[in-house]
């Protein structure tokens, strides 16, 4: 044995550890003139929000703004870190609602009150905003996020189909169903068969898919039913108008009238909407843009409320930021939403360039598609995701459940009796801190 | 006469197994030849009624794509990067020690250590997960 | 068997001066501490990621603890373990990952052998075709995932595409959205990655049996099926054993593809017992839970590899 060979050994497995143990250091406190904003991926180029960091910086020279995406979608990703006490965050843009519920649980996040006034030079008092926007954000009795953007659940359809099948007024804008056998018609109008039997375009998509089928579920219950909880505040699996929406769902999609594509594929029907093989799809409202993007023109697609939603409203997810409770930057944080994720010209971009809707309703003013005076007026009275301490559970629950229905693989009684059965063992207490 | 034959036979006998190995082959490989063939096509063409295998234009549009979209396309393949040359460097020379010292030394407590050395990699990663990410949390290696 | 060479044993018996004999303890002494030094790094690497969190873990599964909606893990033994049973979710995910094995176990032994038999029969361009069929070994498991999404697509896949040119059009469909299609759809995308590394291991396996046996066989009459039978399934053993171990822990522990194709969907058709630990840990927060149900897979998967070892070593004595 060669002692040399052997010394040089150790020593570079010593000089190794070294190495590793330093790349192990403190991170750096940054300064509270840092302001580091992380936003969901998919949210950058849907939201303006480098523009609305450089027009900050351009406004106070003094600040420094960072933007970087979240690494999971909804900001999860920071759940744990922030936990221990880090972060690399100081706002944090992207949640839906009530994805932020185990922040809220564990007292992560800076109570947001205070910023609901009216300073006098940017009004942000309660009756600013659309109400479940904001409603969604409030847990027991403070807010806990600022939404700056929103979508409900609507129809967007495709007006030439519509034209085509004799349902669009003199005017030729669409006329909306009227109940759920009115869509029922519709759909069946719409459905293009081929020589085949093959269907070459759907009339109807509604979403069940692992994401959606919740939202689904609830919109079509408030619209139905006025709400989607019962009495005890639990979902609602018992009523007549939840026996009635999932029957229809079920009945279209046996008959041949709608797809059940989205069972497995969250994007089947935005997809068969831009590619002209659907002609109404029931999913977030800011799909009408896409579709007329896709198809062509202004005129080639628009929205129409599901029948009942325009009287109860349907289901609305607010998108929203929130800021940490160890965040060195707070009030920066809180200044950079006063002026820029409120700003009407910022929220209006994302109205103009993807559908999405403002969060004031005075940054509506001056929108030159009418779709979203047609959804602002439903959208106030919509309801927003609940915050049961168990949701997720829940919505596991009710996936698997109502995606079994559809297809055909068991009946409308075991759905309801699993679901119940299912949502009793769930603890459906509201989150608070 | 008589080689070329011979050859000619040799062919004949093997060619069931080697058309079906062919065969074989390729439906192995379609896949990858499809995705290969899609990325030339135009999106009309490949969301459209009709399907075909060859592109009826080639384009490049969907490569140009990728470089728009990605703005942090650059980081990512840096930290792909960057993962496996620190992960294939560590593990050489930790492994190269542990092997020399495992293979060519004596010490006492040699075969026990190689033992559970073993029978940990046996346990599939599954119950390592929550606690490395708090322990790398702890150390501060997360998100940066 | 722990069967490592060592350096050559010195004659002890020949020191017989006390200089000579604390002249060798004192060498044995620094091979003892370079032997425990190179070993270190290792040793620290091995303990503090897999040893320390192996025992945390089970710590953890040992107690209530909800990371969210718990302020600290509270004890409670070997509940969880117990109350894993009477979860239908959990039974559902059970079956499920027993279904997909044995969709993907057979066939891949099956594919595996007759293939290397193939190759081994010096087919035309054996060794090309060879390297085109592990080339899906290489492709990442999530992207190959995203790929079949694709080509299982009811609309734009590939596959209703080529039942379509052969004339079997009738039977295309949505392969991921129809309940009884989805897990063997995602079993032959198992299939289609990891046939070459079964390939590989079956050849290996069938260029070791000399070519004696079967030549000596042909001489006493033996025709090709007997060939198979006496000869090449009983030198493939330990092949057999390998492969065997090896592709019940690739399906027991299947996530990717559930993951990313189906989610778990079309209602709980795809549910797999890892996604299901993954959902229980990362989505409803149930750390002690998920930690149970994460040792009671990693114990399957041990028992079952020890049983394949056990079966093949006393079969082959």
């Amino acid at each position: 044995m060669n002692n040399r060979f052997t010394f040089m050994k150790v020593a570079s497995a010593l000089a190794l550890f070294a190495m590793l143990l330093s790349a192990c250091g403190p991170a750096k406190t940054p300064a509270s003139t840092t302001l580091r904003i992380t936003i969901d991926s998919w949210l950058i180029k849907k939201w303006p929000i480098d523009r609305a960091a450089q027009r900050f910086m351009a406004d106070h020279p003094e600040f420094k703004i960072t933007v970087a995406p979240n690494a999971d979608d909804y900001g999860n990703n920071w759940l744990l870190p922030w936990s221990q006490g880090q972060t690399e965050s100081d706002l944090m843009c992207g949640s839906m609602d009530t994805t932020i519920s185990p922040f809220v649980a564990k007292d992560l996040l800076v109570p947001l009150d205070d910023m609901l006034v009216d300073d006098g030079k940017i009004n942000l008092e309660p009756d600013q905003f659309v109400t479940p926007l904001l409603e969604a954000s409030k847990y027991g009795d403070h807010y806990y996020a600022m939404p700056f953007m929103g979508e409900v659940y609507y129809l967007t359809v495709n007006t030439d189909m519509m034209k085509a099948a004799g349902l669009t007024d003199a005017d030729g804008k669409p006329i909306p169903p009227k109940s759920l056998n009115d869509v029922y018609e519709y759909a069946k109008k719409l459905t293009v068969k081929d020589a085949t039997g093959a269907v070459q375009v759907w009339g109807l998509h509604l979403n069940w898919a692992w994401n959606s089928a919740a939202i689904t579920y609830m919109a079509l219950l408030q619209a139905q039913g006025g709400g989607y909880l019962d009495a005890n505040g639990a979902m609602d699996f018992s009523s007549q108008a939840a026996l009635d929406v999932m029957t229809f769902a079920r009945k279209v999609v046996a008959d041949g009238y709608a797809s059940s594509a989205t069972v497995t594929d969250e994007n089947a029907d935005r997809n068969d909407m831009k590619a002209g093989k659907a002609a109404m799809i029931l999913t977030f409202h800011s799909r009408f843009k896409e579709a007329q993007l896709a198809l062509g023109g202004t005129d080639k697609a628009t929205v129409m409320p599901w029948p009942g939603s325009d009287e109860n409203g349907s289901n609305a997810q607010a998108i929203v930021c929130v800021i940490p409770k160890i965040s060195p930057a707070i009030d920066l944080a809180k200044q950079f939403i006063r002026e820029q994720m409120m700003d009407k010209d910022n929220q209006q971009w994302s109205a103009n360039q993807y559908g999405k809707l403002p969060s004031l309703k005075r940054n509506f003013e001056g929108l030159p598609d009418p779709e979203y005076q047609m959804v602002l007026q439903a959208l106030d009275k919509s309801g927003f995701g609940p915050k049961f301490v168990q949701f997720n559970e829940l919505d596991k629950l009710l996936q698997q459940e109502t995606q079994k229905y559809i297809l055909g693989q068991q009946d409308l009684n075991t759905m309801f009796a699993n679901l119940l059965a299912g949502s009793s063992q769930l603890d459906l207490t509201l989150v608070s801190k | 006469m008589r080689l070329a034959d011979i050859r000619i036979k040799s062919v004949l006998r093997r060619l069931p197994q080697s058309i079906l190995l062919a065969v074989i082959a390729l439906l192995f490989f379609s896949p990858l030849l499809w995705v290969l063939l899609t990325s030339f096509k135009n999106t009309d063409e490949i969301y459209g009624g009709q399907m075909t295998i060859l592109p009826e234009q080639w384009t490049l549009i969907q490569y140009q794509g990728i470089t728009k979209q990605a703005k942090f396309f650059p980081t990512y393949m840096m930290n792909s990067f960057l993962i496996t040359i620190v992960s294939v460097t560590i593990i050489a020379i930790v492994a190269i020690l542990a092997g020399y010292s495992f293979g060519r030394l004596r010490y006492s407590a040699r075969d026990g250590l190689f033992v559970s050395f073993l029978f940990i990699l046996g346990v599939p990663n599954v119950v390592f997960l929550i606690p490395v990410y708090l322990m790398l949390l702890q150390l501060k290696l997360l998100n940066n | 068997m722990f069967n490592a060479p060592h350096p050559p044993v010195r004659a002890v018996s020949k020191l017989n001066t006390i200089k000579e004999r604390t002249a060798s303890v004192h060498n044995r002494r620094r091979e003892a501490l370079a032997g425990y030094l190179l070993i270190l790094p290792a040793l620290v690497l091995f303990i503090g990621f897999l040893g320390y969190p192996l025992a945390y873990s089970f710590y953890l599964s040992l107690t209530k603890y909800n990371f969210v909606y718990s302020n600290t893990p509270t004890w409670i033994g070997l509940d969880n373990y117990i109350k894993m049973f009477s979860d239908p979710q959990f039974r559902v995910a059970l079956l499920h990952t027993g279904q997909f094995t044995l969709m993907f176990l057979p066939a891949l032994m099956l594919l595996g052998l007759g293939i290397a038999s193939l190759i081994q029969s010096h087919a035309i361009g054996g060794n090309i075709l060879q390297g085109v069929i592990f080339l899906p070994v290489v492709v990442p498991l999530s992207i190959a995932g995203v790929m079949f999404i694709w080509l299982y697509s009811g609309n734009f896949g590939l596959v209703n595409f080529l039942l379509n040119k052969v004339g079997l059009g009738y039977i295309g469909r949505a392969w991921l959205n129809s309940p009884e299609t989805a897990l063997p759809a995602i079993a032959i995308v198992n299939l289609w990655k990891y046939t070459g590394l079964s390939v590989v291991l079956f050849l290996a396996g069938l260029l070791a049996i000399p070519s004696e046996l079967y030549e000596a066989a042909r001489i006493d009459g033996a025709n090709a099926f007997q060939l198979l039978i006496y000869i090449t399934i009983p030198n493939l053993k330990e092949t057999f054993a390998l492969v065997t171990v090896w592709g019940l822990i690739e399906s027991w522990k299947v996530f990717a593809l559930p993951f990313v194709m189906t989610r778990g969907g079309p209602g709980d058709s795809t549910q797999v017992l890892y996604l299901y630990i993954y959902e229980m840990a990362f989505k409803y927060y149930d750390v002690g839970k998920a930690a149970a149900m994460a040792f009671f897979l990693a114990l399957i998967i041990l028992l079952l590899s020890l049983l394949t070892i056990r079966l093949m070593q006393t079969e082959s004595q």
